[in-house]
């Protein structure tokens, strides 16, 4: 082993120590994690929350959608006036369908 | 309390088995998270965010390997990411740190910390399994045969890994000690 080598070493040494040092200074206490983990807790809650509320209302602008789309559909609605001006006979598309 | 025992309770939740767990590892993390990220603050936050996905992702662990091999991998995972994002998104803040920071300083501390900086840079720099062994035989001070557990690898693996790992840094430092 030559004088390098044995500095070099040493050098090696002496840093990891420092480090080692400094990293056991840290204080990282177990309240602060059960802090932490109860916030993210919360905030998955809060989110799942959101989501849910935002697939709700998804799911009632698709109800509601559908049945602006059938009621607009209907012979009811497309009932109006005719060429010749006169309104045109109303049909009921339910009493058609109970009949 | 067995280790069986322990992940179960763990899975349950149990404030007691989780306290354990933290009691027993955190230094270790931290010792292990520090030698690679060189950083205080980030390696707290790391060692916090740990345990913070072992309460929430014990569920997932099949328990094919020992806790703490699962708990060191979950480390150097997350230590490597932030190495990772750091690189690419802090360059140029980093630079403009180091310059204030220099700047500050007496001129006799400075050139040690360069040194010292040059010595994280060339650990940082080094082949990540080499890296991983080093660390954790140098900063967290692991027996080589629960280093070659964690890695899966053989004992004369890791024993070589660390002689390279040596070498390497050796050769990045130069001999200008």
């Amino acid at each position: 082993m030559t004088n390098n080598d044995t500095l070099f070493d040493n050098f090696l040494q002496e840093t990891i120590d420092r480090d080692r040092s400094l990293a056991g200074a840290l204080t990282l206490s177990f309240s602060d994690t059960c802090g932490k983990i109860e916030q993210k807790r919360k905030a998955d809650m809060q989110r799942q929350k959101i989501t849910i509320r935002l697939m709700m209302s998804v799911i009632l602008a698709i109800i509601v959608t559908n049945i602006l789309i059938i009621t607009m559909d209907s012979p009811d609605t497309l009932a109006g006036i005719d060429d010749n001006g006169y309104i045109s006979e109303s049909t009921n598309y339910f009493t058609e369908i109970l009949q | 309390m067995d280790e069986k025992t322990l992940v179960e309770s763990l899975k349950q939740h149990d404030p007691t088995a989780f306290q354990l767990v933290y009691d027993k590892y955190h230094q270790r993390l931290l010792y292990l998270s520090y030698g690679i990220v060189h950083n205080t603050e980030d390696a707290e936050d790391i060692v916090q965010e740990v345990f913070i996905d072992v309460y929430d992702a014990i569920y997932s662990f099949k328990q094919e390997s020992k806790l703490s091999t699962w708990l060191h991998r979950i480390t150097m995972n997350k230590s490597y990411n932030l190495l990772r994002y750091k690189r690419v998104h802090n360059i140029f803040a980093r630079m403009e740190v180091s310059l204030l920071q220099k700047a500050d300083k007496p001129d006799d501390t400075e050139e040690k910390d360069e040194k010292i900086e040059q010595l994280h840079k060339a650990i940082a720099a080094l082949p990540k399994r080499q890296n991983m062994v080093f660390t954790m035989f140098f900063y967290e001070k692991m027996p080589q045969k629960e280093i070659a557990e964690i890695m899966g690898v053989a004992l004369p693996a890791v024993e070589q890994l660390i002689f390279r790992a040596k070498q390497n840094i050796r050769k990045k430092i130069g001999t200008d000690i």
